[in-house]
């Protein structure tokens, strides 16, 4: 289905626009109209994979599944509701200054698309490396009107979430070890632990975040789509990770795997120096 | 090559690897903490080396080219090309702990951290038992050097840091494939272009790299 690909590559390509420096009227219609569009083309994916189960476009690695579908459905109706907030917002804060406005809007879009990748990515790892860029594209979102206070959270904001996806991949790498020698070696209690860590390092981004759309805390942000969008964003993003984790965790634990997971440890022993 | 010299050699690398870190926490020069975090990257790389040869994995030496190419010569190249005002201009980095002091809370960190991998380390082979340990600390070293540091590019340094303490311990426990690999180093190498840039823009409109001056967001009581 190579509709799919249309999902991240509508936003995309209004950010590229917005690069060229198109003008203002255009990146707001086109912002709006991108998020649209993404919005049909997810309803309409959603109802394939309703009646099929699941849609491939790249076996094991970029597709979309029953789970995803509904993570993609949210995400993709947060954005329309976001750029249309953003209109006014945008404009009373950018007044005169179509600079900032190309930069909002191409930060904005490069976002949306790094939200739309994440639950298409059908590979568990590779869906935790495009929530990590959600991070990182955020970034310029929180600081993009360069005042020393903006410039100030974005630092912050940069520091702690970057940190967090850090020990949070950590927490991602145990869980995956944890899953791998599955619970015949009685390590259910490790990938617990994994997970703690995963959603702590997780918390700590997604705290970060709410924070930016707190109005009593972050003046700059207060009145911004952008601030919710990226705090509601990064959360489905995260949990949509970890959900699918501990599906495949499940999945793990079915009798027929547990023991072909067994023949693998027990294979893994007999190798040297284990 | 034998699994339990490869397993040797790798318990060697990450000593040294544990070492370099200890050594950043100590010194007080930019140059120098970027020069200690390229020799870090270089015993990650080893470390991985020694992992393909000893797991007979053609994909693990891919891992190993790729993070050649992402942490000892991109990062460091962008650090030096994105930031070089702020490298030369305060050549000596302030931090908030003198180095006595770093070094003994940074030893109680390293022996917290051992006890924390112990109840995982039954089920990992011994490779793993060297890179979870280590791999951990590091990661919660580069932690407390985020903390105690108060300038902008030490700071970004000790984001690499947590991040190289991660992938060590990652290296070892997880076989997932180059591809991933290569995602994860490019968008190592996206942050670093990202902070720089913002570093950039700090120093532009505030004056200065100095990070822990910026403090006009703190949260206020309600009255």
């Amino acid at each position: 289905m190579t509709i799919l690909w249309l999902l991240p590559l509508l936003p995309l390509a209004v950010a590229c626009t917005a690069a060229l420096g198109a003008k203002g009227a255009w990146m707001r219609f086109a912002t709006l109209a991108a998020s649209l569009g993404s919005l049909v083309l997810s309803i309409y994916t959603a109802a394939i994979v309703a009646r099929a189960g699941k849609l491939e476009l790249i076996s094991g690695w970029f597709g979309l599944n029953a789970l995803a579908a509904v993570f993609l459905l949210l995400t993709a109706a947060l954005a329309v509701t976001a750029a249309l907030f953003s209109l006014g917002y945008v404009r009373e804060l950018t007044e005169h200054d179509t600079a900032a406005e190309h930069r909002y809007y191409l930060n904005f879009n490069l976002f949306v698309a790094s939200l739309l990748l994440v639950p298409l990515m059908l590979e568990v790892a590779l869906a935790w490396v495009a929530v990590e860029l959600t991070t990182l594209l955020s970034i310029f979102l929180v600081g993009f009107d360069n005042t020393s206070e903006a410039l100030e959270a974005a630092w912050k904001y940069a520091v702690l979430t970057i940190m967090g996806a850090t020990v949070a991949a950590l927490g991602f790498f145990l869980l995956l070890w944890g899953l791998a020698q599955a619970d015949p070696t009685g390590t259910t209690g490790q990938t617990f632990d994994a997970v703690v860590a995963a959603l702590s390092g997780h918390g700590a981004g997604a705290a970060q975040a709410r924070l930016r759309a707190d109005p009593g805390r972050l003046r700059h942000q207060d009145r911004s789509g952008a601030g919710a969008y990226v705090a509601a964003g990064r959360t489905f993003a995260g949990t949509h990770a970890g959900v699918r984790a501990a599906l495949r965790h499940r999945s793990e634990s079915d009798p027929l795997r547990r023991h072909a997971a067994a023949a693998r440890v027990h294979a893994h022993s007999r190798l040297p120096g284990c | 090559m034998d699994f339990t010299i490869v397993a040797s050699l790798n318990a060697l690398f990450g000593v040294l690897f544990l070492l370099t870190t200890f050594m950043m926490l100590t010194l007080r020069q930019t140059q120098a903490v970027l020069h200690a975090y390229v020799a870090q990257a270089l015993l990650l790389t080893a470390s991985t080396v020694l992992l393909a040869i000893g797991r007979r994995s053609p994909e693990l030496a891919l891992v190993a080219v790729i993070t050649l190419v992402a942490k000892p010569l991109l990062v460091p190249w962008l650090i030096t090309r994105l930031l070089a005002p702020a490298l030369r201009a305060k050549r000596e980095v302030q931090a908030v702990l003198n180095v006595p002091t770093s070094l003994s809370i940074a030893l109680g960190i390293s022996v917290t951290a051992y006890f924390l991998t112990r109840p995982l380390l039954p089920a990992a082979d011994a490779v793993a038992q060297v890179n979870v340990p280590i791999g951990l600390d590091v990661l919660l070293l580069g932690v407390m050097m985020l903390a105690i540091r108060r300038e902008a590019v030490p700071q970004l340094m000790s984001l690499m840091v947590i991040d190289n303490g991660a992938f060590f311990a990652g290296i070892a426990i997880t076989t997932s494939s180059a591809l991933v690999e290569f995602a994860a180093a490019l968008e190592g190498v996206m942050v670093v272009m990202i902070v720089a840039l913002l570093t950039r823009a700090i120093a532009r409109f505030v004056g200065s790299t100095e990070v822990s001056a910026l403090a006009s967001l703190r949260e206020r009581r309600a009255p």
